[in-house]
């Protein structure tokens, strides 16, 4: 994915309710290239070139990690919420 | 609606000239405000592609900045990080040793003020080490401008620093236990030198790699 792409995808999936800017996204991008979690590639496309990003294989781990301490972060919030929930 | 390669260069040259030198950034934001301005026009935006641009970037052109200076940070950070890396690898201490012996050769087969005059060129290696590079790249492969390897100048900055600070207590070394320390000290500041040499070639193979064959 590239970036622009990106911000549509959370703008389409949140249906507009969370709007990433390119001075929050990129920066994001560049730091977590820098720490080895995403591979890049560059392509020609329409004129100009384009940056494609991925997960690398540490990424992927990455990702499932922090999601699950997300999902364990949830869980507490809801318990100290609502604690009918949890 | 695709922009034509007249409206892709008009903003390439819009954001060099507003300070965003280095192009591996600068490709980045060209391609964002071009999809920005592409979407707008398919939306049914029918005026002139100026007008739109220029509506695009009185709202967005401070975010474009901040982002230019955070990711010089991510390049430093990119460097250093590679650097610490060669330091764990088993080529650190084999570079040490190395060079330890190879000072400590030197020292034996020279007097101590000859030593000290061979070793005084230590600091120019690694910058001259990086002129070479540079000017191999830039003139020779024709490379463009990229972020992490003009902020090389820094870590090289800072071995030169670190060269200069040994031999300026060189000065104060007699014939003894001092000159041990000397050799350690010489020895420690040519492998970092020697490692960010390393670190610089394999980040001018990256950059060579990733651009070159799509330029």
């Amino acid at each position: 994915m590239y970036g622009y792409e990106m911000t549509q995808k959370v703008k389409a999936l949140t249906k507009g309710e969370l709007n990433i800017t390119e001075g929050a996204l990129y920066p994001a991008l560049h730091k977590l290239e820098a720490e080895g979690l995403l591979d890049v590639e560059v392509a020609k496309v329409d004129n100009r070139l384009r940056k494609y990003y991925k997960l690398t294989e540490q990424g992927t781990k990455e990702t499932v990690s922090k999601l699950e301490e997300l999902a364990e972060y949830i869980k507490t919030m809801q318990s100290l919420v609502n604690p009918k929930l949890a | 609606m695709n922009l034509t390669k007249e409206n892709i260069q008009f903003i390439d040259t819009y954001l060099d000239n507003s300070d965003i030198v280095f192009v591996d950034i600068r490709m980045e934001m060209v391609d964002h405000v071009a999809s920005g301005i592409e979407a707008k026009m398919s939306e049914g935006d029918t005026r002139d592609f100026y007008f739109i641009f220029k509506d695009y970037m009185v709202e967005n052109k401070a975010k474009l900045l901040d982002d230019n200076r955070k990711f010089l940070t991510s390049a430093d950070k990119k460097i250093w990080k590679a650097l610490l890396k060669e330091l764990v690898k088993p080529i650190m201490p084999l570079l040490l040793s190395a060079s330890f012996l190879g000072f400590y050769f030197l020292h034996k087969n020279l007097s101590l003020e000859i030593f000290k005059n061979v070793v005084s060129v230590i600091p120019l290696l690694g910058l001259i080490g990086f002129l070479l590079m540079y000017v191999v790249y830039s003139q020779v492969k024709q490379l463009k401008r990229f972020s992490a390897v003009e902020r090389l100048a820094w870590p090289f900055f800072v071995s030169y620093q670190m060269s200069v600070i040994v031999l300026n207590f060189s000065k104060t070394v007699k014939e003894g236990y001092a000159t041990f320390w000397l050799i350690g000290g010489l020895s420690l500041a040519l492998t970092f030198m020697l490692l960010l040499i390393r670190v610089s070639l394999k980040i001018f193979k990256t950059y060579n790699e990733r651009f070159k064959p799509i330029e």
